[in-house]
């Protein structure tokens, strides 16, 4: 047991670094794909919502080895765990234009109004007083799709990325230490998806006393 | 107060205006005219289209039918040279707006930015003019509306009046030609209704263009050049205020203000 | 046949169709493994969920730990514990029904809090009636408020379903013959790569899309006699 876990721990660290580049990368494609969502031409709405209704209708697994079989074959050869990062990348920007998009909307249409009639534009509107107003909403969202994100980024270890549930896979190939690895890589698991749901309910209330009117 | 404006250049003309929410008809044949200047209350009781005319004017609502000329320009769109109408894109109206102050009955203020930064906010962004000049504007429109001291508080720490007066500070901010007021003091207690409509009392002194929605009767009478009675959609009497407290023509008018009759209070 | 490639947007599409049989074969081991896990899921969830609601104290936390473990840790770990910890109690199965016993696991961690929302969500004078009647806790929850639960269950039932469904792809790591392993096996003996991935994907779509039409379906027919019940999505 000694020493396995530290040979745990490094894939743990890879498993985290994987999901928050997912997650930083995704909110970056998921802002501007949610917010032209609520407010570009409508021409978009119909392929943003359909690359949404794929993302959430085709099992994660498919598009990781989706994702492992076009890359190289369209010419784009690149490191497993790039791969990976991309796989989850596609997958969570479906997720997090959801997260966006309620958020963007429960800024008071007042809010709106008021930005409209100092005469401002839709798209410096949204920068100036409805996005600052719902980035707050989207961070217990986020810090949960943070959760998610590290239990999607074990489906990555059917193609060899070296994150945490292919390192224990690795392990008791030859170790046979079955038993043992697999509790340890279920409690590293489950204590960090914890810390993570748990962070997001903490945002959750921090951002509904501030929603009831108390200042920041 | 002083004399009429009738000699001023036409600011903002109404013609026929119809609305319609669903099945209810909310403006039926508007028709009103703004002279430079001039200050116009709007009297009628809730539901009566107030609010709504003061709403089409800057097209936060769309009006179904008729037309707005603010300063000889079309409100929401312009006739091509063969006659068709082509309606503004967000930008041109964007810019349209610019000129109309609009001040609401919720005040409205942006949640997340202090009073300064709400008063600010327009002229750096819209009017382009640099942060520190902007800035500089807003601590004299906030010392203006007698806030000076409460640049740094976030709306959710001012009273009702307080934030009230920052919208006003903010609408001014942008310099337009004719101030909206859609019934500013109604979500305020009489104390703080008080805050409000002294610094609209100033406003007035200067001659700024208002055209306000309220329910202050008194306000109105001190006030307004021309003040008008809505009723059920329609415009149904406008006048001097003298004309239209002293000796109401229409029937609804002196219905409506019989309710308010010293004996009623 | 093979010699003359039927090319549609630089697909071949008479490989398409050929490959069709096997792919629905595919699918249907898909939909049946699926379902099978979810009816499992039900008989264990159904006197989990009650206990989770009238048992006893400890009881009550023990069904709530292993409903936090099998949800806050990755669905393809309860496939490896399932896969290396059944044979070593044991208990020896081919793939298909360990890919059975893995996926009831993952539908149990929500069908358990399914069957205690819907629970909840019945009003607490029923159960009070009942008890006052001089029935037991157990018979108050099987005569009084399973009955009224049940048809609360359905939309996040059909929720659970395409979950399931979803996890289900996992499979392919132990060589079930479901949708995915198959379109993975056509792919390597092939190398059609495009036109598999498509075909399975819209397999999966068109099945998943239907489930989700009718669970908005049963959601808004539920909502206009009680609250409906939300449902995680999982991947």
């Amino acid at each position: 047991m000694g020493e396995i876990l530290p040979r745990l721990l490094r894939a743990l660290a890879t498993t985290i670094q994987i999901s928050v580049l997912a997650l930083l990368l995704g909110t970056v494609f998921g802002l501007l794909l949610g917010i032209a969502r609520v407010i570009g031409p409508r021409l978009f709405y119909p392929v943003i919502d359909g690359y949404i209704f794929v993302v959430r209708s085709t099992p994660f697994a498919l598009q990781v080895y989706a994702a492992f079989f076009l890359l190289p074959r369209a010419g784009i050869d690149l490191p497993l765990f790039v791969v990976g990062v991309l796989a989850l990348l596609f997958n969570s920007v479906g997720y997090q234009i959801e997260i966006v998009r309620p958020a963007l909307e429960s800024v008071d249409k007042e809010q709106r109004e008021a930005a409209d009639s100092l005469g401002m534009t839709r798209w410096l509107a949204m920068w100036l007083v409805i996005l600052p107003q719902a980035a707050r909403r989207m961070v217990p969202p986020l810090t949960n799709e943070l959760a998610n994100l590290v239990k999607a980024s074990s489906v990555l270890s059917v193609i060899a990325v070296y994150e945490l549930t292919r390192a224990g896979h690795a392990i008791i190939a030859s170790s046979y230490k079955f038993a043992e690895v697999l509790i340890l890589v279920a409690a590293l698991y489950f204590v960090t998806i914890q810390l993570l749901s748990w962070g997001a309910a903490y945002l959750e209330r921090r951002i509904f006393t501030y929603r009831s009117g108390q200042p920041i | 107060m002083d004399e009429g404006h009738s000699s001023e250049p036409v600011l903002l003309r109404i013609e026929h205006l119809h609305k319609r929410f669903g099945t209810t008809a909310a403006l039926v044949d508007a028709s009103l005219t703004v002279r430079r200047g001039e200050r116009v209350v709007l009297i009628g009781s809730s539901g009566s289209g107030k609010s709504t005319l003061l709403r089409c004017i800057n097209h936060l609502e769309v009006p179904d039918q008729g037309s707005i000329w603010l300063d000889g320009e079309f409100m929401g769109g312009r006739f091509a040279a063969d006659g068709r109408w082509i309606q503004a894109s967000g930008g041109e109206l964007a810019r349209q707006r610019r000129h109309i102050g609009m001040v609401f009955q919720s005040f409205n203020l942006f949640a997340h930015l202090s009073a300064l930064d709400n008063v600010a906010l327009g002229p750096q962004w819209i009017l382009k003019r640099p942060k520190a000049l902007a800035r500089a504007q807003a601590r004299q429109l906030l010392a203006k509306v007698h806030l000076a001291g409460h640049e740094h508080k976030l709306p959710a720490q001012l009273s009702g009046g307080q934030q009230q007066r920052v919208a006003i500070a903010r609408a001014l901010a942008m310099e337009p030609k004719l101030m909206l007021f859609d019934e500013p003091t109604s979500a305020l207690d009489p104390r703080l209704t008080r805050e409000v409509l002294e610094v609209m009392l100033e406003l007035a002194r200067e001659q700024t263009t208002m055209l306000v929605v309220t329910h202050e009767l008194g306000f109105a009478r001190q006030v307004a050049d021309t003040v008008g009675f809505l009723e059920e959609g329609r415009i149904v009497e406008v006048g001097t205020p003298e004309q239209i407290f002293d000796r109401p023509q229409h029937p609804s008018t002196q219905a409506f203000l019989n309710c308010f009759s010293p004996g009623g209070l | 046949m093979e010699d003359t490639p039927l090319l549609f947007a630089g697909l071949d599409v008479r490989f398409m169709v050929e490959i069709f049989p096997r792919m629905v074969q595919a699918l249907l081991v898909t939909v049946q493994i699926s379902a099978l896990a979810l009816l499992l899921g039900i008989v264990l969830g159904i006197p989990l969920g009650g206990l989770r609601v009238i048992g006893p104290r400890p009881l009550q936390l023990l069904i709530q730990g292993l409903v936090s473990y099998i949800r806050g840790t990755p669905q393809i770990l309860h496939f490896l514990v399932v896969y290396f910890a059944l044979p070593g109690v044991g208990i020896l199965l081919d793939e298909y029904w360990t890919g059975v016993v893995a996926l009831t696991v993952i539908a149990v961690g929500y069908e358990v809090e399914i069957v205690r929302a819907a629970i909840e969500s019945v009003h607490k004078g029923q159960r009070e009636a009942a008890l006052a009647q001089g029935m037991t806790e157990p018979m108050a929850f099987w005569l009084i408020l399973l009955p009224q639960a049940t048809r609360r269950m359905l939309p996040a039932l059909t929720n659970e379903l395409i979950n399931v469904i979803k996890a289900s792809a996992l499979l392919s790591v132990i060589a079930v013959n479901e949708l995915t392993k198959v379109g993975n096996a056509i792919i390597y003996n092939t190398f059609y790569f495009v036109e598999v991935l498509l075909e399975v994907a819209v397999l999966y779509m068109l099945v998943i899309g239907a489930l989700s039409w009718l669970s908005n379906y049963l959601e808004n027919k539920v909502f206009s006699f009680g609250t409906a019940l939300s449902t995680p999505e999982t991947r």
